[in-house]
């Protein structure tokens, strides 16, 4: 393949930011950093693997990488859910998710210019906002965007069996940039958007002493660790101060 | 039940919104006129226009539309593009003589066809406009995957379906596209053909009749800069080989048409519904002449080196390449920036925040380990695991 540096910049540009915000995602889908981390290096590498599920009537398929896993991630999340109200919201998101797509892949204008949203973004945006109102909840916005897809693909194939087109289903064949790990990115971000939002019209936090306890403060606690790290530095009049010591990192 | 309430009502929103669609679909006649300021038509194409949308007509006259009445697009001219900067460099002595050689080392080319609509087809010639799965324009890709292979070029074309013809049919083409990348082309193109009067797309080069065709490019995605370099890059090289081949460009606000995954995407309209597929199949035969001098080009012109397709020069200022990359990056920061003053609610905490990430995020994946990280590290796992 021979491109010029422009084009390839682009790419390793867009494809770093692009994982980078996933990590961020990830990170709250009750993974650590790491395990966020190793989750999209399992994810690449099974983008390169489907898994034949049947040839007839239509041939079907699930990619490793664009579905198998995210879906594990989404159910595993569903069952490790505190409360029974929880797990029933993340399903009742998941289905109303999938019932929008298939609704308006349907009656939403279809040729290109028409469109006033990419699908990518749009199913993921409605992911977000029915999830976030179904359960404010970033986790279920995950789970919606990205059973919502999966569930919308074994629709489209259920479709096309009774109306005999020919075709076939390969659930997450886009791999990491599937429109399912793209909706369950997108509506994370929306139900962030939303819910900041939401409160920040309401007054927001309260900042200063009258602060609710519990709600952390950055500010306030790195002055306080930094003055603690300081008194420390001064006492050993060695080692530099490190934040890192905290044990408490960006949620 | 308030929540139960507003699950329902955000439903009825969307259920509403492919209503008002569908309607507006019913509605449409057909095709869209691009009328100037002195009430000439300058442009007719089957997609639907948007205040914003832009098209490059055949003679390089790039206009915006501003307003829409009916199915009439008016339109403002922004002005004449100067094709030449996209123009191949001339070829100096030294690179005549090593032509050859980089030719073998770099192979003639590797090209990527696939059809997002699958159902598209030609009345004239296929007796219907639409034919699920088995649409005429495959021939019309085969016409043109043909004359590449007659080429010498490498060619792979994509018989998968996605049928129907709905709005989810680019996500499915997406994991064509994606399949197709995976085999590392060094061009892909999505064919399709458009639905306009047989005439807007009836052409005559060396002395065949032809459908010409039009370009579209996504300016959705954060990559659509790029793409449009790419496109005026394509057109500059059909103008100088088959003059009146490419009838314009269409830049449409709508979508990226999955050209966000890969630099060299490009979504091809040959010819209209009305038209004989015949024709369209040579019109395409003849584009394939230009591909060979579009692959492998990096600069834009002779004094140009870095090109429109590299990083840019002083002279020619920024490619779409560094646009594209500079809109990633400043979106990027603006996102950031937003949702550490929307979380935090000041903005002295979104600067601690920051400060917080910056040095715990980085000190956790490089920092050297020791046995008070490691403490530190396992209270952050635990914490993590008690988020939301």
């Amino acid at each position: 393949m021979n491109m010029p540096i422009g084009m390839m910049m682009l790419l390793v540009v867009g494809v770093l930011v692009y994982f980078g915000i996933a990590h961020r995602i990830l990170d709250r889908m009750r993974l650590t950093d790491k395990q966020a981390l190793f989750f999209i290096g399992a994810v690449i590498v099974g983008s390169f693997i489907d898994i034949p599920i049947m040839v007839s009537p239509v041939q079907l398929s699930i990619n490793v990488g664009g579905a198998l896993l995210p879906a594990m991630l989404a159910i595993w999340l569903i069952l490790k859910a505190d409360e029974t109200g929880e797990k029933i919201r993340a399903v009742l998101a998941s289905l109303l998710v999938a019932a929008s797509v298939s609704l308006g892949s349907r009656y939403l204008p279809y040729e290109p210019e028409n469109m006033f949203l990419d699908p990518k973004l749009m199913y993921g945006v409605s992911a977000g906002l029915i999830a976030y109102l179904a359960g404010r909840s970033r986790r279920n916005a995950f789970i919606g965007g990205v059973l919502g897809i999966v569930l919308s693909d074994i629709i489209h194939m259920v479709t096309i069996i009774r109306l005999g087109i020919p075709g076939s289903t390969d659930i997450g064949g886009a791999g990491a940039f599937d429109v399912v790990i793209i909706a369950g990115i997108v509506g994370v971000m929306v139900a962030e958007l939303v819910g900041e939002t939401r409160e920040k019209l309401q007054g927001g936090p309260i900042l200063g002493s009258h602060r609710p306890e519990g709600l952390y403060e950055f500010s306030k606690e790195l002055s306080h660790t930094n003055s603690k790290n300081n008194e420390k530095n001064k006492q050993e009049n060695s080692a530099p101060c490190d934040s890192a010591k905290r044990g408490d990192k960006n949620e | 039940m308030n929540r139960v309430w507003k699950t329902v009502l955000i439903v009825l929103f969307l259920c509403n919104q492919f209503v008002l669609a569908q309607a507006q679909d019913a509605n449409a006649k057909g095709y869209f006129s691009f009328v100037d300021e002195n009430g000439v038509t300058v442009y007719i194409t089957g997609w639907q226009a948007r205040v914003g949308d832009q098209c490059l007509t055949e003679k390089n006259q790039r206009f915006e539309v501003i307003s829409i009445e009916g199915e009439i697009a008016h339109v403002k001219r922004i002005g004449e593009v100067d094709l030449s900067q996209y123009d191949q460099p001339n070829q100096t002595i030294v690179q005549g003589i090593l032509k050859p050689k980089i030719t073998y080392a770099q192979g003639s080319g590797k090209v990527a066809i696939y059809h997002t609509h699958s159902d598209e087809s030609y009345v004239p010639t296929d007796g219907k406009e639409s034919i699920l799965g088995d649409g005429g324009i495959y021939k019309v890709g085969q016409s043109f995957s043909s004359a590449l292979k007659a080429k010498g070029m490498e060619v792979i074309q994509s018989e998968a379906k996605h049928d129907p013809h709905d709005n989810m049919a680019y996500e499915r083409s997406r994991r064509t596209a994606i399949d197709l990348i995976k085999q590392q082309p060094d061009a892909i193109f999505d064919i399709h053909r458009d639905a306009t009067p047989p005439e807007v797309y009836k052409g005559n080069v060396n002395g065949q009749d032809i459908t010409k065709l039009q370009l579209v490019v996504g300016k959705y995605g954060a990559t659509g800069k790029q793409i449009e370099d790419y496109a005026l890059q394509i057109k500059a090289a059909s103008d100088k080989q088959h003059p009146g081949l490419i009838k314009g460009i269409f830049f449409a606000k709508g979508g990226d048409y999955n050209q966000d995954l890969f630099p060299r995407s490009m979504l091809l309209e040959v010819g209209s519904h009305t038209n004989d597929r015949l024709a369209a199949e040579r019109g395409v035969a003849l584009f394939a002449d230009v591909i060979p001098s579009i692959l492998g080009k990096t600069a834009a012109a002779p004094e140009n080196t870095a090109g429109t397709t590299g990083l840019g020069t002083t002279d020619a200022g920024p490619s779409g390449a560094s646009k594209s990359m500079g809109w990633i990056i400043g979106l990027l920061i603006v996102g950031i920036a937003a949702f550490l003053l929307l979380s935090t609610g000041s903005v002295k905490e979104a600067k601690a925040k920051l400060k917080q990430f910056t040095t715990t995020e980085f000190a956790n994946f490089l920092g050297p380990i020791s046995k008070d990280r490691k403490e530190d590290k396992k209270t952050n796992n635990e914490k993590d695991k008690d988020k939301y």
